[in-house]
């Protein structure tokens, strides 16, 4: 806390080497967020250049209130929605027969577990409007009335892009538990 | 798996997920940055502003340093006609071949007539005279007391004449009202 603190103010009076500790400490941090919510990691590279530009920019503003984490996961939240709006005309549009493919509903494996990086492969692979959505209701906690008044959309849209991308996603990490089932084989 | 326990693992699994980052994104963050900082007006640190308040500056000097050095043609009539109006004896140089010749015509002080001196009888000269006195109406005074301050004597200086016709064609063209003096108006 008390170090955050410290590169807090160092930013505050523009200093380069407290951006750098801050850059050094949160970037890992915020671009797992922005390949969450970025169609590619080239589009996640620049979102998150987009985020410390914002960080650096508004670091007076944050009120030591609430956790500076916590601050920082915001704003690349919000920045990858704005990002995500302005490539709004490019969401939605995943293959048809991917998407009723992903209809079936999956055999259970509850007793899988699965890394991060597999899980961010599925999620990776996700149509980026679905991806926006259960991002925002899986890991970020938002309900989908406050989804819908920030991606601009209706209420029950948000419940079944929510209801498709789960099952898109039981059913890729279905596929990769098979994968994985058969090489210990 | 229920609804629940996926989303809990997905969670668990994603909130602290921080792959590493690419080194390129730090050198592409500061120049997003130093452009940040250079598009934003604060009055403490060099930024666009101040560059573009330099460049306009740079302008206007520029502009103004070549209007002083250059002199239109309308500003030089315009000094002729001054110098004219307060010496008449000065010939001003105005190159307006479309004048009349300046010794065809003469400004009489009694009958504020214009008389043509070189031909006389002829009706050219003398249409030529009756629309110069229109103009000779609007000479300035100075002008016209210079050239009839000799007791109805005609004044024939082919300088003055030439003056006098100018100036009176200029005041006519540019719509001046003079005063013009008689000699009954000066008793």
């Amino acid at each position: 806390m008390l170090e955050n603190k410290e590169i807090i103010e160092g930013c505050i009076r523009g200093q380069r080497a407290a951006q750098d500790k801050l850059y050094k400490k949160f970037s890992p941090l915020l671009f797992g967020i922005c390949l969450r919510y970025a169609g590619n990691r080239m589009e996640a590279q620049d979102v998150l250049q987009e985020v410390f530009v914002k960080i650096y920019n508004n670091i007076g503003s944050y009120n030591h209130e609430g956790s500076f984490e916590g601050w920082l996961r915001r704003i690349a939240v919000n920045t990858s929605i704005t990002n995500y709006r302005k490539n709004l005309k490019h969401a939605f549009q995943k293959d048809v027969d991917d998407l009723m493919r992903s209809q079936e509903e999956p055999s259970s494996f509850e007793d899988l577990e699965f890394t991060a990086e597999e899980m961010m492969q599925c999620i990776e692979r996700l149509p980026i409007g679905y991806k926006t959505i259960f991002n925002l209701y899986v890991v970020e906690g938002f309900m989908h009335k406050e989804i819908g008044d920030m991606l601009n959309i209706d209420v029950n849209t948000s419940k079944s892009q929510l209801s498709r991308a789960k099952t898109y996603l039981q059913r890729e990490l279905k596929n990769i538990a098979t994968v994985k089932i058969k090489e210990h084989v | 798996m229920s609804e629940d326990r996926f989303f809990q693992q997905v969670n668990a699994a994603m909130t602290d997920y921080s792959p590493e980052v690419p080194a390129s994104v730090y050198a592409g963050m500061r120049k997003k940055l130093w452009w940040s900082n250079f598009t934003r007006l604060s009055a403490t640190r060099f930024n666009v502003w101040y560059a573009a308040l330099i460049v306009t500056g740079g302008l206007v000097w520029f502009a103004s340093g070549n209007d002083s050095t250059s002199t239109s043609p309308a500003d030089a009539g315009i000094v002729s006609e001054t110098a004219m109006g307060e010496s008449p004896a000065v010939q001003a140089p105005v190159g307006n071949e479309n004048q009349v010749p300046a010794t065809s015509t003469t400004v009489e002080n009694s009958k504020q007539s214009v008389t043509a001196k070189n031909a006389k009888g002829d009706s050219k000269s003398d249409a030529v005279a009756s629309t110069d006195e229109a103009a000779a109406q609007t000479i300035q005074p100075e002008l016209v007391s210079e050239s009839t301050s000799t007791d109805g004597q005609v004044l024939n200086e082919p300088t003055a004449n030439q003056s006098e016709s100018t100036q009176a064609k200029q005041g006519s063209k540019k719509g001046l009202k003079v005063k013009t003096f008689n000699s009954t108006d000066k008793k």
